[in-house]
């Protein structure tokens, strides 16, 4: 009997040598299995990555594109060959594969008792998505961000290997994500029932949150729970990160200053304001100026077409609104108006608040006007457009009401109010300059369209030129 | 003898007092002198002040009304001859005032009204300077130039341009000043950049410019033979007095200019 097997276990080695198979021994294959991965061993432990066209993958999607170099984690398979009857006889065509050398698993004995299943080495689970943007229940594929993070975070680190691959990995576009986790219970004691958690973070966006069954919505759910103590456990979880915009301003033809850092980032997925707007992706659009400010944060996004841009800047007054009431009061024509019925075509100066609404913007159709108010103007109509005029006004405060959805005329103010709303935006056809504060609590339903869009208009600088201006002067005795 | 000695004494009294006489004599005709001397500067000095003064009143005068043909015509000033000029002379260049950072000047390339230098309807601008290249000077190497041409149309449009100095990168993205063109006489500029007769094209108003990171002037040039239009009022007064006294004063004033704290988009 002893002898028998002996020759048995000569036979085996023999047959093994003439083969000329590398010994790779995985748990439960019979003596032909081969592992076509590539990759190596250190530390006892085998790891092998897709490299080209050397990896046969099993189930990563990613994998089976035709640029598999995108490729981060992958399962082998074995191809069994040469197999005699009977000796390979269901081998499992993936697992994870011993280091070269190992010992042959010992023949299964015969059972006498119930045997104990051996639990799977190295157990794998996946956690994949799409990643998107945000707002207000609607969605749209990708993201952009220079500076994506994403990890995985267990209950319970002992054992446990992580990591997560983005793809494109360079690009600023990002579109999904793949996150591998092992649970290494061959050289430690893994928890193999624990909870995941998502640790995403992007500076061009708010937040990064998971959602129950990947339903485009705010409620976050960043926990995954996860067992594989069980037979045939999940390994792949289907789990899209949602990136949450928030609100930006639009300009067209027009120059920009601020003495701030100005953050504004812009979505990777807009929509236009209206007929207006378009749909390129800048901060400025049509015949663009010069960007400057002290710090600018437009996310991934160009300021404009032309790139004109200078930071670290500090901007200068030359000519505030109290000193240019000075100037009209020594220098220029002007009167002076206790009532909105009395503006007439130039210079009007009044003293103290003003409301303009439905009812007296009548009076400023067919004039160009200037009109100076030493208080606060609130602007209270649906949609302030002088007929056949032009108007600048300069206050103290300017404040749109909530119910203002468009402005026509030059506002300039010390500061400046646009309203709080929760979908309603604002346009401004002509500009708009806040000196000291600005606030926009403009927002729409959704934040793909900027919520405040300010059209610069030189039609409305020729017409109120001996007005909105001032003039130099050059002195010099000749004799 | 005692009667000798006498009269000798008494030729000697007549000296001494005929030499204080002319010692008193001399200081006080030196007093008087001087005393008319001074009377006379303090009045030249009156005269010019007042020479001075009716020419600066007549640059107000003519600033309100016109060129002024005689300037005793002024209230006021009846004791004065004199007249205020208009000049209406156009040159090929132009030189801005000193532009502080950010500050902006509003360059004409049209004329108000009837282009007739006393019409002041600026609401009414009248394209002048059109298809011509134009050169950009500027006195400071560490001041970059945004350019912004405003045209004519029913709906007016903007075209915009910006500078750098040579081989600076003060405004990224922007164009280097190409060297191209004259600048003014009269200043020292450290660039110059020419926007070609394409850049400039038809239908220009205003080209305004404004000044980034620095301090300095600005300078335009036009091709050679071709002027400029006016950029304001050059008033040129003289006013004599009665005695001879003459006073001659020049003021410029811009055309209207957009103060740039009212032009550029900001908050």
């Amino acid at each position: 009997m002893r002898k028998s097997v002996i020759f048995s276990l000569i036979l085996l080695v023999i047959f093994f040598i003439i083969s000329n198979k590398p010994i790779y021994a995985l748990y439960g294959a019979g003596p032909n299995c081969k592992v076509v991965a590539v990759g190596n061993c250190q530390n006892g432990i085998w790891s092998a990555t897709c490299q080209g066209c050397e990896c046969d993958i099993i189930d990563s999607s990613a994998c089976q594109s035709a640029n598999k170099s995108s490729c981060l984690s992958c399962t082998f398979s074995c191809s069994v060959r040469n197999e005699p009857a009977g000796q390979c006889n269901n081998p499992p065509t993936t697992g994870i594969c011993q280091p070269c050398g190992a010992p042959p698993p010992p023949p299964p004995r015969t059972p006498t008792s119930t045997p104990t299943p051996t639990p799977t080495p190295y157990p794998t689970v996946v956690i994949y998505g799409l990643l998107k943007e945000y707002s207000e229940a609607m969605c749209y594929n990708n993201i952009s961000s220079d500076n994506l993070s994403i990890t995985i975070e267990p209950s319970f680190p002992n054992g446990i290997i992580h990591n997560c691959g983005i793809t494109p990995p360079t690009e600023k576009t990002k579109s999904s994500y793949r996150c591998t986790i092992i649970f290494n219970n061959q050289n430690a004691a893994p928890t193999p029932i624990q909870d995941f958690f998502l640790k995403a973070s992007a500076n061009e966006y708010q937040s990064a949150y998971w959602t129950d069954n990947n339903v485009c919505n705010s409620i976050a759910n960043n926990k995954i729970s996860v067992n594989v103590a069980v037979e045939n456990p999940p390994t792949a979880f289907n789990k899209d990160i949602f990136f949450q915009i928030a609100s930006w301003i639009k300009l067209k033809n027009a120059s920009f200053i601020s003495s701030a850092n100005f953050i504004n980032i812009i979505p990777l997925n807009i929509s236009p304001y209206d007929n207006d707007d378009t749909t390129n992706r800048y901060f400025i659009i049509g015949e663009t100026g010069l960007v400057a400010a002290n710090g600018l944060n437009m996310g991934t996004a160009n300021i404009s077409s032309k790139k004109w841009l200078t930071t670290g800047y500090s901007k200068q007054t030359i000519l505030s609104t109290t000193n240019f009431l000075e100037y009209v009061r020594s220098r220029k024509k002007y009167q002076e108006i206790t009532d909105i019925t009395q503006i007439k075509e130039g210079i009007n100066l009044y003293q103290g608040d003003l409301t303009i609404n439905i009812n007296n913007q009548v009076n400023f159709n067919d004039k160009k006007t200037l009109l100076i108010v030493t208080g606060t103007t609130t602007i209270d109509i649906d949609n302030f457009q002088p007929n056949n005029g032009s108007v600048a006004i300069i206050a103290s405060n300017i404040n749109f009401t909530n119910d203002t959805k468009s402005a026509k005329g030059i506002f300039i103010g010390q500061t400046i109010n646009t309203g709080t709303t929760t979908n309603d935006g604002l346009k401004i056809i002509g500009n708009l300059i806040a000196n000291a504060g600005f606030f926009n609590g403009r927002k729409w339903e959704n934040y793909f369209k900027p919520s405040l869009f300010i059209v610069f208009e030189p039609k409305i600088y020729l017409d109120l030129l001996p007005y909105l201006s001032i003039s130099k002067y050059d002195w010099q005795q000749i004799q | 003898m005692i009667g000798n000695k006498y009269n000798k004494q008494k030729g000697q009294v007549l000296l001494i007092t005929v030499m204080l006489l002319a010692t008193i004599l001399t200081v006080v005709l030196s007093l008087s002198f001087k005393s008319t001397g001074e009377t006379q500067i303090t009045k030249l000095e009156e005269e010019s002040q007042k020479a001075l003064a009716a020419a600066e009143a007549g640059i107000e005068a003519a600033l309100k009304q016109g060129a002024i043909a005689n300037i005793s015509s002024l209230p006021g000033l009846e004791s004065f001859t004199g007249s205020v000029n208009i000049e209406t002379t156009k040159n090929n260049a132009f030189i801005s005032p000193l532009l502080q950072k950010d500050e902006q000047y509003t360059f004409y390339l049209s004329q108000p009204g009837s282009n007739a230098p006393e019409q002041t309807d600026f609401t009414n601008l009248i394209s002048q300077y059109n298809n011509n290249a134009l050169t950009v000077c500027s006195t400071s190497n560490s001041i970059a130039l945004e350019l912004t041409l405003i045209k004519a149309g029913s709906s007016p449009s903007t075209k915009r341009f910006s500078i750098n100095p040579p081989t600076t990168t003060i405004i990224q993205n922007a164009e280097d000043a190409n060297q191209l063109g004259a600048c003014p006489s009269g200043e020292n500029f450290s660039y110059k950049h020419q926007l070609s007769a394409e850049d400039i094209g038809s239908n220009n108003l205003i080209l305004i410019v404004r000044i980034i990171n620095g301090t300095g002037k600005v300078g335009f040039t036009a091709p050679s033979g071709i002027n400029l239009p006016l950029q304001g009022k050059s008033i040129i007064s003289e006013a004599k007095s009665k005695t001879g006294v003459n006073k001659k004063v020049s003021l410029f004033q811009s055309y209207p200019q957009i103060p740039s704290d009212f032009f550029v988009t900001s908050f």
